[in-house]
């Protein structure tokens, strides 16, 4: 085990968590990062491979998110200091012709959670030219915040994951926390 | 005061506020106009160019007059409209475009100077000399005629921006606008009723009509309530839709609720399956003379004033009140006011035919044909066949009939046309998807406005297949609404047609006798229709003004036409709220934070923010800064952080075929453990990009992109491999942000690598020049390792996942402090990379060939690729110019990079251009100013004095022409 301390995307120590009013605001530091890219016929971790524009999620929160064509992002939660994109191969095994690129520290991650759908849906049409509807949970959409490119994850009614490129974290977390406070 | 019994307005509910430093109380439910009336304050502004005492026109968001200046320092908002105030406990308002007090403005002396103030004075005037217009003529122009001003300071408010996709979005919540929200409430759909007024119910509010019994706010009341209960329904009161956009998308504005919390206005971009336009209409007025006085208003305004605010525009409550008409509607403010025991004595008709319809006198087939009182309305003079009489009056409401507000229907170019019996403009191609209702589509008395509402509706719901609820609808009034054409009181004194931009009648026929009669002429020459108002009370009545001065009907003399926003928009809420730092976005690099902590000096590359440089103390220069570290890089070893040059992620088994087509040079070749430089082309076979292709396995590679073309590079090979080649098995991802990477450059570069690799055999043999490993540093963290070198050193690029980037680039300092480890900038990177001759943006410009950086031979001949065979074409082949090195005859002389290159002797003209100077810095190792560039003929020419002119600055400096490589030409350091 390296003896080196990796900061958060933010440049902090440790994960802030922020409260604004009903939300809370967490930059997900845990989750790893793989891309998948096969034919949509392979289960990894049992999952399904989803259509464009959503994610498949198992009880341990593994899930497998549409990123283009051919092509998923596997997620699993609390495994970023693990070498993940490794431990996919593994799981899918040499029989498959997969080829797979670690994503870990490509993005960040911040989670948002809300007492409701409604709070959730109050934040998503500050930030994101879509129909609420097309936000429901289970999507994966690939859309524009704020100039920002970034993936959109409802993993359930009061949640939601912004997942964006790392090297924007600082941009992408003041559009996410000035539109809470606001 | 002039507060009347009833209206709408909460009298438990006082609010304080200020118009020109004087104490004034309101109630909640006032605008700040109302309030004023109430306060009896009738005179708030002077006009833009004649400076005259004007007062509050009308009701709402057309009010050409009543502009004021609200809040002081950087709050302070010019040219607002007290009619669109709401009013709140604190509000500071003050008047504008005066000097000296309000009522004593000394710019009033242009009032006396008017008949050289005609149509096109400006244009006319100023016209010499030359020099005086920006100098005087504009700053005093701009001085004496105008609105209110900004503050100066940055805006302090807060503004936020919004999507909203309904299925029908219905702009206004008159009775169309509320029964349509109703139907398609009802029917389940995803609803926005928006309206610009603070309190929906438009027109409902102002008159005193009842539906099915119900006096009118209270039905509204009721349609509120339910509407407010559906959870499909989004009621949005204070949102000006101000634009239609193409795909039914609608730009609108919501101002705060609260003025002090929360944000001031949110910009609200609105998709929309269907959409209604029942914005109503504004009600014109009749041109006569002297008919600007404070104390004149739109007939109609009275009426909401009365009804809504329970306040008139008298200045007291004995003052006298007439009305000036061409319409059935002018007689209904008068039965309104008398019915408030108002002292109306007179309806003033134009219609030869009218009678009173209720106990007031009427003058029928009379004009208003002139009026006293400077500061207020005092007297008017009635005139009635050959028989003039002036009779005392305080106040004068004024109707000219009703333009329905079609302005959203025609942003996309729709043209109105004139309804001859309606006399107005009524839209008759809407965009797809817009119905419109109410009185925009003249319909405007409340039975007509509920059943199209109804109707547009019913077709909204029908085009998006909802099954449509059955509704009856409630019994309403139909208010006589007859008309005749009357548009202005022919007179040999000013009539003002356009009273917010001083434009009268007068100016109108000036107009038409200088052949400036095309409605779009007439517009600049007048300045008619500009400025907050756009000209809602003027177009119209302007047009047909000079529709009489042609001899034209309205049709032939033209039409209106709108372009967005239909009323202002402040740039704040356009800019969405982000200023300063977070502007626009910025990548920080893995080690952004590492460096900021030691002061390093930041500059943008692209949406980047890398290190330039990193000053220590007693440093008083940035050249001292860059010298000692591109230096220290020679002398020991230097680390800088290159992570934002991009990185792809390139696998499948047809991986080495596919960058054989992306790569002018072989790259399928090359074997795992290694790495080659590559250079792309363009289609048309100039240089596009160029960087390293690592090979980590087999059917495995990351190629490098430069900086600037990181993410157009991944989007021509995703178009290469989906679209041109979908045969080849490939799989493409940017790795770009998931590796903080390092370079570690110079001499003792191993020395200090070697402290940090895991058993892993830096040796040359083991690890030589152009090796790439996968490996593990600091006891465990997975790495790659790249022997590249861009500064000519022995050198090094070490990548580790993004979150260690901080913690390497500070162990790298600790570890390697003996050997003199120096954090570099892109600056020094720059001077060792010119030092070495190596080729960045400003020599790959896309008008430069292989062959011109000295690397034609790069483009394979054995294979093909993108670019190849059009580099091979005559104009490519017979290029010349050759990368070759500069340094100053004189080593004191500047080298200016953009500086083009002449023989000594010739002319300095396009005809004698050798080329020019792509790169320059002063160079620690040479002791002078160096330079790169193009220059015809360059590999024959080493030795040789060429003139580098900088035409702009004057300069002529002598040059020799040099190797491109200044450093180690042989290239034995970094393959050492």
């Amino acid at each position: 085990m390296t003896d080196l301390i990796p900061i958060t995307a933010l440049g902090t120590a440790a994960a802030e968590t922020t409260r604004i009013g009903q939300y809370e605001l967490h930059e997900n530091t845990g989750l790893a990062l793989a891309s998948l890219s096969c034919a949509d016929d392979v289960k990894p971790f049992g999952l399904a491979l989803p259509e464009p524009g959503k994610m498949t999620q198992d009880p341990q929160r593994r899930s497998a998110i549409w990123m283009g064509q051919g092509l998923w992002l596997i997620a699993a939660q609390d495994q970023a200091d693990s070498d993940f994109a490794h431990s996919l191969g593994e799981e899918l095994g040499p029989t498959f012709a997969a080829k797979i690129t670690e994503q870990t520290d490509a993005w960040v991650a911040f989670d948002i959670k809300a007492t409701s759908e409604g709070d959730i849906q109050a934040v998503l049409e500050r930030l994101v030219n879509l129909p609420f509807s097309a936000t429901g949970p289970g999507c994966a959409v690939r859309t524009l915040v704020h100039h920002l490119s970034v993936f959109i994850l409802r993993p359930n009614r009061q949640e939601i994951t912004f997942l964006g490129l790392r090297s924007y974290a600082e941009s992408l977390h003041h559009v996410l926390e000035a539109s809470l406070r606001k | 005061m002039t507060r009347l019994s009833g209206g709408l307005i909460d009298r438990s509910a006082p609010l304080n506020f200020t118009f020109n430093g004087k104490s004034y109380q309101g109630f909640a439910g006032d605008t700040l106009a109302s309030a004023l009336f109430a306060n009896g304050v009738r005179l708030v502004g002077r006009s833009f160019k004649y400076h005259r005492p004007r007062g509050i026109v009308s009701a709402g968001s057309e009010e050409p007059n009543g502009l004021v200046t609200l809040g002081h320092g950087a709050r302070q908002t010019p040219n607002t409209r007290a009619t669109m105030v709401p009013l709140f406990e604190g509000l500071e308002a003050r008047s504008q475009n005066h000097i000296g007090p309000l009522g004593f403005d000394m710019m009033a002396v242009n009032d006396l100077a008017a008949p050289l103030l005609s149509a096109g004075f400006y244009y006319k005037t100023f016209m010499w000399p030359k020099a005086f217009w920006e100098k005087l003529y504009e700053p005093a122009i701009r001085r004496a005629a105008g609105l209110g001003a900004l503050s100066g300071q940055p805006d302090p408010d807060e503004y936020d921006r919004g999507y909203l996709h309904p299925d029908v979005l219905i702009i206004g919540a008159g009775a169309a606008g509320l029964i349509a929200a109703l139907l398609a409430g009802r029917a389940g759909v995803d609803v926005v009723l928006a309206d610009e007024d603070a309190r929906m119910g438009g027109r409902l509010l102002a008159e005193g009509g009842v539906l099915n019994d119900t006096p009118a706010p209270d039905w509204v009341a009721g349609v509120l309530a339910e509407l407010a209960s559906l959870p499909n329904v989004r009621l949005m009161p204070r949102t000006t839709v101000f634009g239609v956009y193409d795909h039914g998308i609608f730009g609108a504005v919501e101002q705060g609720a609260d003025p002090l919390i929360g944000p001031r206005e949110t910009l609200w971009r609105i998709t929309a399956k269907q959409a209604i336009l029942a914005s109503g209409a504004t009600e014109r007025h009749i041109p006569f003379a002297n008919n600007d006085r404070p104390g004149i208003l739109l007939s109609g305004a009275m009426r909401a004033y009365a009804n809504r605010w329970a306040v008139t525009p008298q200045g007291a409550a004995t003052d006298r009140i007439a009305i000036f008409t061409n319409n059935d509607d002018g007689h209904r403010t008068a039965l309104a006011l008398r019915a408030l025991g108002q002292p109306v004595f007179a309806v003033i008709d134009t219609r030869n035919d009218a009678r009173s319809l209720g106990d007031y006198t009427t003058h029928e087939g009379a004009v208003v044909s002139d009026t006293m009182g400077r500061k207020g309305l005092r007297a008017i003079e009635v005139t009635q066949g050959d028989r003039s009489t002036w009779y005392e009056c305080g106040v004068l409401g004024v109707s000219g009939g009703w333009n329905p507000n079609v302005h959203l229907a025609s942003h996309h170019r729709g043209r109105p046309h004139w309804d001859e019996n309606r006399l107005c403009f009524l839209s008759e191609d809407a965009p797809q998807g817009l119905h419109i209702a109410g009185a925009a589509a003249g319909q405007g008395s409340t039975e007509a406005a509920l059943k199209s509402g109804l109707s547009a509706a019913r077709a909204a719901l029908k085009t998006l297949g909802v099954k449509v609820p059955r509704m009856t609808l409630p019994q309403a009034n139909s208010e006589p609404d007859q008309i005749s054409a009357f548009w202005h009181v022919p007179s040999r004194s000013r009539a003002w047609v356009d009273l917010q931009n001083d434009v009268t009648v007068k100016d109108l026929k000036l107009a038409h006798q200088e052949n400036m009669a095309p409605v779009e002429h007439l517009k600049r020459w007048t300045t008619l229709g500009m400025a907050t108002d756009q000209g809602k009370t003027a177009n119209v009545t302007a047009l047909a003004v000079m529709a009489e001065l042609t001899g034209k009907t309205i049709p032939e003399t033209g039409t209106t036409i709108f372009r967005p926003p239909y009323t202002p928009v402040s740039l704040g809420v356009l800019g969405g709220g982000d200023t300063g730092v977070h502007f626009r976005p910025r990548r920080l690099t893995p080690t952004h934070h590492w460096a900021d902590a030691r002061g390093a000096v930041f500059v943008e590359a692209g949406a980047w923010m890398r290190a330039q440089y990193y000053p220590t103390p007693g440093e008083t220069h940035w050249r001292e800064t860059v010298d000692r570290e591109a230096a220290a890089v020679r002398a020991g070893v230097g680390i800088c952080d290159v992570t934002t040059l991009g990185k792809i992620d390139v696998q499948g088994a047809d991986a080495g075929a596919f960058l054989d087509r992306i790569y002018a040079n072989m790259m399928g070749t090359l074997k795992p453990g290694k790495v080659r430089y590559g250079l792309m082309l363009r289609e048309d076979g100039q240089l596009y990009d160029d960087g390293t292709c690592a090979c980590l396995a087999e059917g495995h590679y990351v190629v490098t992109t430069t900086t600037a073309n990181a993410g157009l590079v991944l989007q021509r090979m995703e178009f290469a491999s989906q679209c041109l080649w979908p045969e080849l098995d490939v799989s493409l991802i940017s790795t770009t942000d998931a590796w903080a990477q390092i370079a570690i450059a110079g001499p003792k570069s191993r020395e200090l690598l070697a402290r940090f690799v895991d058993d892993f055999d830096l040796s040359n043999d083991a690890f030589p020049f152009m090796g790439c490993a996968a490996l593990t540093i600091c006891k465990g963290l997975r790495a790659r390792l790249f022997r590249i070198s861009f500064s000519g050193e022995l050198a090094y690029e070490l990548a580790v996942p993004a979150r260690y980037g901080h913690a390497v680039m500070a162990r790298l300092m600790e570890e390697g402090a003996d050997l003199g480890v120096t954090p570099y900038g892109t600056e020094a990177l720059g001077v060792l990379r010119i030092e070495k001759g190596h080729a960045t943006a400003n020599e790959i410009t896309g008008q430069t060939t292989a062959a011109m950086l000295g690397l034609g031979r790069m483009v394979s001949a054995k294979k093909d690729s993108i670019g190849a065979v059009m580099s091979r074409r005559e104009g490519l082949v017979d290029e010349t110019r050759r990368l070759v090195g500069f340094v100053p005859v004189d080593a004191d002389d500047p080298v200016v990079a953009g500086a083009h290159l002449f023989a000594p002797d010739a002319p300095q003209d396009l005809a004698h251009d050798q080329g020019w100077i792509t790169s320059a810095c002063y160079s620690p190792h040479v002791g002078s100013m160096i330079g790169l560039g193009y220059i015809e003929s360059g590999a024959d020419r080493t030795g040789e004095e060429v003139i580098a002119a900088n035409p702009l600055e004057g300069q002529h400096i002598r040059m020799k022409i040099t190797s491109a490589h200044f450093v180690d030409p042989e290239g034995e350091r970094l393959r050492d």
